[in-house]
């Protein structure tokens, strides 16, 4: 199953290894960009996947409600808090 | 037999072939080999796969295409596709190359020499209701006229308070993005604003920021979120390729 598995990667702090500042970078990030932005090439000329769309939009409600759980906690269930995802910058 | 398919990530200026090394999407049990299809003056990044093959947009896939385009981006100007483009050959990609060349120069113009930075704002507090009411007198006021009375509020009074309270968030946001986006002018080339995900985002906003000029678009974060009360938290991420700053859809029968 696709969904329940990016969820749960979703919480568990993606980081790109890539990142000279070793920034950490949430997958919500990543997955905003590259499925919603950037350049789109359909016709018969080439083959855009069917589907993705769609997919994004279970994906998006899949982390949507992982964020919720996290901050709903309720008493006696333990739910691992992931560190910041990316870089917090307090005043 | 190996796959005449091409995977696409994006797009960038070149004259001559441009070798990225084996990170591209797996394919066949191995990561592919990144390279470019060159027409004229644009190179397409592609590496081999089959489009007879299910492309799920899953974390496995998903991270080759942004770590390819980030490996690109360290030495030039990407035009990042959208993920999930497969041609059934390079032939495919070079008409396409050729018949948008117009559209495609725009584009890479448009971002040339530039990345892209994103800034989240969130407010940190318990009770996002709680803080808008107290920046709020006159919605204060307003809550207390319709839950300080004996008898509980009407169904038009609760309407009319959530309406009311949604109008003043979403003006707290315009006004906060508008001061931020301000605040950035001199140190940017251009800015996008997305609709905030979340009650208690601020804002969602992307900056086009010159290559070179990362580093002081990172102070000016730092100074810009100095000039905001404790409860303003400023998330920075990138550089990223400019997948907010692309406006490229090669869909149309464009003829050049």
């Amino acid at each position: 199953m696709a969904l329940p598995d990016l969820a749960r990667r979703a919480a568990s702090r993606p980081r790109l290894p890539s990142l000279a500042s070793q920034r950490r970078v949430s997958l919500c990030e990543t997955l905003d960009r590259v499925l919603n932005k950037g350049a789109v090439v359909a016709g018969d000329i080439v083959i855009s996947v069917a589907g993705v769309d769609l997919l994004y939009v279970g994906l998006n409600l899949v982390v949507t409600s992982v964020e919720t759980m996290r901050n709903w906690k309720p008493a006696g269930t333990p739910v691992r808090q992931p560190e910041p995802l990316s870089q917090e910058i307090r005043p | 037999m190996a796959t005449t398919g091409r995977y696409l990530y994006g797009l960038i200026r070149t004259t001559e072939d441009v070798e990225f090394g084996d990170i591209g999407l797996e394919h066949a049990g191995a990561r592919e080999r990144v390279h470019t299809l060159v027409v004229d003056s644009v190179g397409a990044v592609v590496s081999a796969f089959s489009p007879k093959e299910r492309l799920l947009p899953l974390r496995k896939n998903l991270e080759p295409h942004n770590e390819v385009l980030r490996e690109v981006m360290k030495t030039t100007t990407v035009v990042p596709m959208t993920f999930g483009h497969v041609a059934r050959s390079e032939a495919e990609i070079r008409k396409t190359l050729r018949r948008h060349r117009a559209a495609i120069g725009t584009q890479l113009d448009r971002v040339n020499g530039a990345v892209e930075m994103g800034l989240k704002v969130k407010w940190d507090v318990d009770s996002i209701y709680d803080y808008i009411v107290g920046v709020d007198p006159e919605l204060a006021a307003f809550r207390d006229q319709v839950f300080g009375r004996s008898n509980a509020p009407s169904q038009n009074e609760k309407m009319e308070l959530g309406k009311l309270f949604e109008d003043r968030l979403n003006r707290e946001r315009d006004e906060q993005t508008d001061r931020v986006v301000e605040m950035f002018k001199e140190s940017v080339r251009e800015h996008r604003a997305n609709v905030p995900k979340g009650e208690k985002v601020v804002m969602d906003l992307a900056f086009l920021v010159e290559r070179d000029a990362q580093k002081a678009f990172e102070d000016r974060v730092f100074q810009v979120a100095g000039a905001f009360p404790a409860e303003y938290v400023f998330d920075y991420s990138g550089p990223w390729a400019p997948f907010n700053f692309v406006d490229l859809d090669l869909s149309m029968d464009v003829e050049n």
